[in-house]
């Protein structure tokens, strides 16, 4: 059991004079959970899993495990385990020994032993390595085995530091489907430190994304994509990045009734706004909108009549990327590959309101388009 | 205003043969991509064409003219590495102007000025010429260094992964912006490259490289929907293809693709009738593939079972187990699966690749 609790944790090198690394940090990881921490390098996620694995003193704030507070507690006295930390195999014992080390220190009859090895070659599938020297073994292979000893240890949680960034493609997706599946087996903690989305959104039951040594949102991958808490996550998740362009509202008779972007409108607003929902939209807005959101057509339609044109095509096999110009604005557009787009052509384009996501300029902070249709309703 | 055209080079360090056998021909002003993983001789053949290393034996030509013995700066190529190699005592204008100004070139000022206000301007770099390189992004550095190449104006711009080290977000950008520019550099172009989507994106053509050897040239259609063999088909597409050991047999005078038990109808014709009892490999793409929780009627099916799936927020990726294979599958958010569960893949028949086990040679692609 391990839940492992942050309470305003701050984190500042040279000896506490330094710049912030992490800035109040408040963040619950449940019991059995895997939580991701993501974002841009130097974000402070690394100094994060430092501080929770003991390795890195906390310059302020509390660190609990269950309920214990465990700051000045040492490292080897947390029961986690930094996966892959290295591969310090050592040389002259085989796979099996090495993995086997552990649990003849503490004494354990070989028979269990045997039994525990075994489960364990199973899991992370070295089993037919097991009688091999380290030497003898590819880079996947060593991670495999040092995976494998840090397993049978059987501690509280696992902390894995970007384990997969210095495998090549097929490894990195073979190694994330095993390390997924061992989470499930095993039904331990799992916190993994990544700053690749892609990794974090296969592996993490929720993301804690970071930036700047301060927590943007936590959540699972779907509130992540789908209510980004801000502009940076907005725009850090997602693939291609999500548009965002400055836009205001529009008022007819008196009364908001449009979306527009330079002038020229992007969406209709249904109803009508409150004074206090027009005094938060009067403030200066931007909107979001997800390249896969955005529809578009070779004829005005009633739907589609954003006047538009192809500036960008790019077929990549699966998918393309269009980058159309809006407004002279550049927007990027996801569609089928192999289409037949030729320079400057004119298209309709429509950005359905209900795929558009809202954030105030000023904070970045999303406002929420609920916000918009209860106004709106009264 | 350039072709090239590279001629049975091989290329070799001591024993190790680098380069087997290479023969290319690149149009003039064509964006060429040379695609390949690491060690499989993509930079060699770049720093041939540049002069940077000779050729052991063959001819590389530049508009009829052979080349290959011509130094470095005789050839009009210029070439952008992986990393910057910008002068950090220098503005971004004066790296830009320095190839213009070296001794030797004797241009005037006017036109230095002139020349790299032009390129500054094409590459949006404009606004921060008198910066030194240290206060600069790291794709605007890139954009500088590109500024530095494309200033000479060279016949040949030999481009190697010049976005490699730059993050996600970023490489998407330059590769977008590459493309955009390309009109107006005017130059024949080789790019070098190991990402896939970026050769699928710029290039013209594609040539594949493996182990020094050309696997396949072709437009990123050729090469995406028919590779040539199932090394070409592997390297394009991420997640990539999968793989499925079994045979060509006859069963009941229909011809099959056998795997276990399960029998897997092809289209009669003589080629496969031909490859009857050669063993092969079935090719199917994680996004062709659909899983069903009960057996249908279509003979384009086979049971798996759930290894583990991945819920990506948009979508899922499921990691099923074919036989003794991995198959990895792209499902939709609502497609939940538990592990250890069984599920039938299907998928329609024009979507399947077959490929000899031997020699990797495809016998059926996309659209056969």
């Amino acid at each position: 059991m391990a839940e492992i609790i942050l309470s305003h944790v701050s984190k500042r090198y040279s000896r506490g004079h330094g710049p912030f690394a992490v800035k109040d940090l408040s963040l619950g990881i449940r019991d059995m959970e895997f939580m991701v921490f993501l974002g841009p390098s130097g974000c402070g996620k690394t100094s994060t899993l430092r501080m929770i694995a003991g390795l890195e003193e906390i310059t302020d704030g509390n660190l609990s495990f269950d309920d214990k507070r465990v700051n000045d507690l040492p490292p080897q006295s947390r029961d986690v385990a930094m996966a892959f930390e290295n591969y310090a195999l050592y040389p002259t014992l085989s796979v099996k020994d090495n993995i086997e080390f552990p649990l003849k220190v503490r004494h354990w009859p070989q028979s269990r032993i045997d039994e525990k090895v075994a489960w364990v070659a199973e899991a992370v599938q070295i089993t037919d390595i097991l009688q091999r020297k380290p030497v003898e073994l590819s880079g996947g292979q060593q991670q495999r085995v040092s995976l494998a000893r840090a397993i049978v240890r059987e501690p509280q949680a696992f902390l894995f530091d970007e384990p997969l960034s210095h495998l090549d493609t097929k490894q990195r997706q073979v190694m994330r489907t095993l390390i997924k599946r061992l989470h499930s087996q095993l039904r331990k903690t799992m916190i993994y430190v990544t700053h690749d989305q892609n990794e974090a959104m296969a592996l993490a039951d929720r993301i804690a994304i970071m930036h700047k040594g301060e927590l943007q949102q936590v959540g699972t991958p779907e509130e992540i994509l789908n209510e980004p808490a801000n502009t940076f996550v907005a725009g850090f998740v997602g693939e291609p990045a999500m548009n965002i362009l400055d836009v205001d509202i529009i008022a007819e008779d008196g009364r908001p009734a449009w979306i527009a972007h330079a002038g020229c409108r992007i969406a209709h607003l249904p109803g009508t706004l409150t004074p206090a929902g027009r005094k938060v939209l009067s403030a200066p807005m931007q909107a979001g909108i997800r390249p896969h959101h955005i529809e578009f057509s070779e004829k005005r339609t009633q739907a589609a009549d954003m006047a538009g044109e192809v500036g960008i095509y790019e077929s990549l096999g699966e998918r393309g990327v269009l980058t159309a110009l809006v407004h002279s604005q550049e927007i990027t557009i996801l569609t089928l590959p192999d289409q037949p787009f030729g320079k400057a052509q004119p298209l309709w384009i429509h950005y359905p309101l209900e795929h558009m996501h809202f954030f105030s300029k000023e904070t970045g902070k999303r406002l929420h388009l609920d916000l918009i249709r209860r106004e709106n309703e009264l | 205003m350039a072709d090239i055209v590279i001629q049975h080079v091989w290329k070799r360090y001591g024993d190790h043969e680098a380069i087997r056998d290479l023969s290319l021909e690149i149009r003039d002003r064509e964006f060429f991509v040379i695609l390949g993983e690491s060690g499989a001789g993509k930079t060699t053949t770049l720093k041939m064409i540049a002069g940077i290393e000779s050729v052991t034996s063959g001819a590389i030509l530049m508009n009829g003219q052979p080349i290959e013995n011509l130094p470095p700066e005789r050839r009009d190529c210029a070439m952008v590495f992986e990393t910057y190699a910008l002068y950090p005592h220098m503005s971004v204008f004066e790296n830009i102007a320095f190839p213009l100004r070296a001794p030797g070139r004797r241009i005037h000022e006017d036109q230095v000025e002139q020349a790299v206000l032009r390129v500054a301007r094409t590459l949006g770099i404009d606004t921060f010429l008198d910066r030194r390189p240290a206060a600069l992004s790291g794709g605007q550095r890139q954009r500088v260094s590109l500024g530095r190449a494309l200033v000479r104006q060279p016949a040949v711009f030999l481009m190697d992964e010049p976005l490699s080290h730059l993050d996600a977000r970023l490489r998407n950008e330059m590769r977008t912006e590459i493309k955009a520019m390309r009109e107006s550099f005017g130059t024949t172009i080789v790019y070098v490259t190991h990402d896939y989507s970026e050769a699928l994106a710029l290039g013209d053509r594609i040539a594949i490289l493996h182990q020094g050897r050309i696997e396949q040239v072709g437009t990123p259609s050729q090469v995406f929907r028919r590779p040539v063999n199932r090394l070409v088909a592997e390297s394009l597409g991420d997640p990539p293809m999968n793989f499925l050991a079994g045979t060509i047999a006859l069963d009941q005078n229909q011809i099959v693709f056998a795997t276990g038990d399960d029998r897997i109808p092809l289209i009669d014709n003589l080629r496969l009738r031909m490859y009857a009892g050669k063993e092969v490999c079935l090719g199917l793409r994680p996004q062709h593939i659909s899983l069903e929780r009960n057996r249908t009627d279509t003979p384009f099916s086979l049971p798996s079972k759930v290894f583990v799936q991945e819920l990506m927020g948009d979508h899922t990726v499921a990691s099923v187990m074919v036989g003794d294979r991995l198959f990895t599958v792209l499902c939709k958010t609502d497609q939940v699966y538990v592990i250890d569960e069984p599920l039938y893949l299907t998928w329609a028949p024009e979507h399947m690749y077959l490929f000899l086990e031997d020699t990797g040679e495809t016998l059926l692609a996309e659209g056969d």
